[in-house]
């Protein structure tokens, strides 16, 4: 049988537009860090695999000190059908983008990251 | 096709930030690269960034001898190779073609003989063609303070850079010598020998009481492939004389040591 006379069985997929997916979200905020600390510290946001699951680790760059890196936080994605729940902190469970975002908000806002951006600033402007 | 412009500057261990950074924002400089600079990482980086925050990134890169600095992402310049005395970036913009950045600062006469030069140039082509080979193409710009001029054996020579200063002549690509194929480089410095311009004839002058002195020498230097010499146009390669309203040079032309560099700055634009 040629391929011609293969019925296609896999219905209609559509191509997402302007989803906010959890990665995606996480490539805005990086990029917001970059020009309010004059690049001295960039934010990036790499993707890897561990134990057979997709995450998603969120780090400050410091370039001016050999490219020193500090992972802030890790968030593992659901793969599925859905794109939530996402899975951060290696124990919570986060099941809408608004939940993430209230989340991702605590993060990046935090006293603790505040210090952290503030001293990786005074390690490399003294 | 996107112009992309570079600056290039040996700016002799001077504290020129600000002088770098006017000189990025008239001509609009996408890359910057420097070398003899003193001036630490932070500090140039947040000169260039003080009228408009995020411009410009510090890509990755370990070199001392030569720093980097470009408004495109960092991660758009992947280091290939660190050395000593050169440092080679592969350029990956979206919807652009790829390129090498080859920034070089070689060695001194003071220090170094030309048999000895022309043995470093070699060393340098050696690694440029293993790179080329790595990454699949020849879309290669060299740029640099070569310490040596133009016409010299190192920059000419077939085991050298073998940069000739004809786009004609390079578009062969290549020649054969003895059953050995050599690529060329266009070199447009050969076109800025000379005070056909300007009193200023070159990107430094020394004077010394040699039989044989040149006293202007066009050491910093671009070398195109062909590839990237077909879309260049020589008139789009300047040696900068002042920055605004500062000049760098004094009345008789000859780079103003004291209060700028002893070099004079280089800017070009490349379409890839």
């Amino acid at each position: 049988m040629d391929m011609a006379a293969q019925p296609d069985l896999w219905g209609e997929i559509q191509i997402p537009d302007n989803v906010q997916t959890p990665l995606a979200i996480l490539r805005r905020q990086a990029a917001l860090l970059g020009p309010k600390t004059q690049n001295l510290i960039e934010a990036t946001v790499d993707t890897d695999t561990a134990g057979g699951q997709l995450r998603y680790i969120f780090k400050l760059v410091v370039p001016t000190l050999d490219n020193y890196t500090y992972a802030l936080f890790t968030v593992w994605p659901n793969l599925g059908a859905e794109l939530y729940p996402v899975r951060v902190d290696y124990s919570l469970t986060l099941h809408t983008p608004d939940d993430f975002m209230e989340w991702l908000r605590k993060q990046l806002s935090s006293p603790q990251t505040g210090k952290i951006i503030t001293n990786l600033l005074a390690q490399v402007t003294s | 096709m996107p112009t992309t412009k570079f600056l290039f500057w040996n700016i002799n261990r001077k504290p020129l930030a600000g002088v770098v950074a006017d000189l990025a924002e008239e001509h609009k400089a996408d890359v910057i690269v420097l070398a003899e600079c003193d001036i630490d990482s932070a500090t140039m980086l947040m000169t260039l960034n003080r009228r408009e925050r995020g411009q410009f990134h510090l890509p990755p890169g370990k070199n001392r001898a030569i720093h980097i600095f470009t408004r495109f992402s960092r991660d758009f310049l992947q280091l290939l190779h660190d050395d000593n005395r050169f440092t080679i970036r592969r350029s990956s913009l979206p919807a652009r073609s790829e390129l090498l950045l080859v920034a070089v600062h070689l060695r001194s006469k003071l220090h170094q003989s030309d048999e000895s030069q022309k043995f470093a140039c070699a060393t340098l082509v050696r690694t440029i063609e293993e790179k080329e080979k790595q990454v699949g193409h020849r879309r290669t710009v060299l740029v640099g303070d070569f310490n040596m001029n133009p016409f010299e054996s190192g920059m000419v020579g077939a085991e050298g850079l073998h940069s000739v200063m004809s786009r004609q002549v390079s578009s062969r690509g290549s020649r054969k010598i003895r059953g050995r194929e050599y690529p060329f480089f266009y070199n447009p410095m050969w076109s800025h020998l000379g005070d056909a311009r300007s009193q200023t004839a070159g990107t430094y002058f020394h004077d010394n009481s040699q039989h044989v002195n040149y006293f202007w020498n066009t050491f910093d230097q671009v070398l195109l492939r062909p590839e990237l010499a077909a879309r260049f146009d020589p008139n789009r390669i300047r040696i900068v004389t002042a920055a605004g309203k500062r000049s760098l040079v004094r009345p008789n032309g000859r780079p103003d040591n004291t209060s700028s560099s002893d070099h004079l700055p280089l800017v070009f634009e490349l379409e890839f």
